[in-house]
């Protein structure tokens, strides 16, 4: 595999505020690298820095290990936060600009048009377009070059849900024909959706970096009710395997940190007298590890 | 160069705030030139005669001195032209356009520099136009129609050039710092029209005159002196003054130097 990106030390600050901080992560050739992290985490950071907008204090970068920054933009199809357009010019004029500044064949526009559904409205004025229409748009551009790398950045963030199921429906397309994709998201449903590996950020960390189902393999999570609340929670104590216990108003939620049996579990239960009325194993959810993880470095 | 200008010019020949400036300025500045042919004004009356001096009859048409009447007639016009390059540079920055072109593989120098191109564009355009008018209505109206003499005050119209290029310079250095249209004109107009002539006044000519508007004004003067000289007793500019353009073009190149500077430099926020 080859990579396409790499990031060293990367560090930037906004006055007092910390935005990043020695961040290091790469991507190889044909992945789906989502960037998760909630807002203010440094995501849009990053990718400001790496699509050369914004600069950065410390560290290094390198796109496909050459050096010139413009010439290697023009190798990528990008989207940072809402999609920029001139206003008074038609999606084919619009994407005029972007094919003379990457230096890319005529006949692209009309294909990209029809790739993202937009050839019927091609010669309508930017202005007009609704939402979706303008976050396809852009899609549409970032696709003009035939990317070697596609960046997106909270591409389904103002959508409506129509939108959104578009919208992923094209990005899990486009990443099935092989293009490697960036994808900065605060949804974690998002990246569980369509992403192969994942960087997490919190407060301009990075808490981890890996493929996403090794990142949130964990042993899962067992709900468990009784009568007695009290003393089911005294008795699940120190059993093994549970790393932790909370509870709602009736059900225990045991956090697993090794795999347990749930029939021995409600086996060793029943010989303590306590009678189980609710038992299910549970695959640890990509969200609550998420809040986990990020609760875990406060 | 090719390319820059390709992009330059699709961004503006869309627009219809580009069309209907541009030829508002176009329209405008060949009238005003025109009229200036049937200016009269009241000199009162004399031994019972009533006398009008009509600018045309008192040669301001005439070769060679037309170039000088007529090109700094034009560089009242600029102001337009500033307009125009104001609107499209915070334009670029309202739509976060400069963001996309810069992501999209545009090197920040590019786009300074396609900006740049446009401007000597405006200048090199409007020059061509002052060459034009001057001709036709010289031709119509000139009392001296002698080749060996035509030509001989041309370089106010270099001055000219300098003087619209040099300031559409500074007004894209403003428009670049401020960003926002109303803002940047308000602080253009203040500038020129205020705070550089009251620091002038202030400081003196002997050191005010390096100011970037002065050295402007100071490449040329006011036309219509010479048709009052038999009354007053004034000193007349027979050519552009060398060392005003010359500080002209040291301005020209500092605020194309600092734009670069820093848009190189600094983070593209919007």
């Amino acid at each position: 595999m080859s990579t396409i990106l790499n990031i060293s030390q990367l560090s930037k600050s906004y006055g007092k505020v910390k935005a990043l901080q020695q961040l290091d992560m790469s991507i190889e050739r044909g992945q789906v690298h989502g960037i998760l992290g909630p807002n203010g985490s440094g995501k849009t950071t990053t990718l400001g820095i790496i699509l050369g907008v914004l600069n950065a204090d410390n560290g290094s970068f390198d796109w496909f290990g050459t050096p010139v920054l413009h010439r290697n933009l023009q190798r990528i199809g990008a989207i940072l936060e809402t999609p920029n357009f001139y206003p008074y010019l038609s999606a084919v004029k619009n994407l005029e600009v972007v094919r003379l500044i990457k230096g890319v064949e005529k006949h692209r526009i009309d294909e990209v048009l029809e790739q993202v559904n937009l050839a019927g409205r091609k010669h309508d004025k930017f202005s007009t377009y609704s939402l979706g229409m303008k976050q396809r748009l852009a899609i549409a551009s970032a696709l003009l070059n035939e990317p070697e790398i596609l960046v997106l950045d909270e591409p389904t963030n103002v959508l409506d849900p129509q939108g959104i199921a578009e919208v992923r429906e094209l990005i899990m397309r486009i990443a099935r024909e092989g293009t490697t994709i960036l994808i900065a998201s605060h949804l974690l449903d998002e990246i569980e959706k369509v992403c192969s590996h994942v960087t997490i950020l919190k407060q301009g960390k990075r808490l981890f970096t890996g493929p996403v189902d090794e990142v949130f393999a964990t042993a899962g999570l067992i709900e468990v009710g009784a009568a007695d609340r009290d003393a089911l929670e005294k008795a699940c104590h120190g059993y093994p395997g549970i790393k932790s216990i909370s509870h709602d108003a009736r059900k225990l939620h045991l956090n697993l940190e090794d795999k347990v049996d749930p029939a021995a579990l409600n086996k060793f239960l029943a010989e303590q007298g306590i009678l189980v009325d609710h038992l299910v194993y549970r695959k640890s959810s990509l969200e609550q590890q998420f809040l986990e993880l990020v609760s875990k470095s406060k | 160069m090719i390319r820059l200008l390709r992009i330059e010019w699709l961004k503006l020949r869309n627009s219809r705030a580009f069309i209907i400036i541009g030829g508002f300025y176009v329209l405008l500045m060949a009238l005003v030139a025109w009229g200036m042919g049937y200016v009269h004004f009241d000199a009162g009356t004399q031994n019972g005669i009533k006398t009008t001096i009509n600018l045309g009859k008192l040669g301001f048409f005439d070769f060679p001195y037309i170039w000088k009447n007529i090109s700094y007639i034009a560089g009242f016009f600029k102001y337009i032209l500033a307009i125009l390059v104001v609107i499209f540079i915070s334009n670029e920055y309202s739509y976060r356009t400069v963001r996309q072109n810069v992501i999209d593989g545009l090197s920040r120098q590019e786009f300074i520099t396609s900006k740049l191109l446009m401007i000597l564009m405006y200048s090199v355009v409007s020059t061509i136009l002052v060459v034009l008018i001057t001709t036709i209505l010289g031709i119509l109206f000139s009392n001296n129609q002698a080749w060996d003499v035509i030509f001989l005050k041309i370089d106010f119209v270099l001055a000219y050039f300098l003087e619209t290029l040099t300031y559409l310079i500074f007004s894209f250095f403003v428009a670049y710092l401020i960003k926002r249209t109303g803002f940047v004109i308000i602080t253009l107009v203040l500038y020129t029209f205020v705070i550089e002539p009251i620091a002038v006044w202030q400081i003196g000519e002997p050191v005010g005159k390096f100011l970037p508007i002065q050295s402007i004004r100071e490449m040329s003067e006011i036309p219509f002196k010479r048709y009052i000289k038999d009354i007053v007793e004034l000193n007349i500019m027979e050519s552009a003054d060398i060392s005003a353009m010359f500080r002209t073009i040291v301005w020209g190149g500092v605020f194309t130097w600092l734009t670069y500077y820093l848009f190189g430099k600094r983070d593209i926020l919007s």
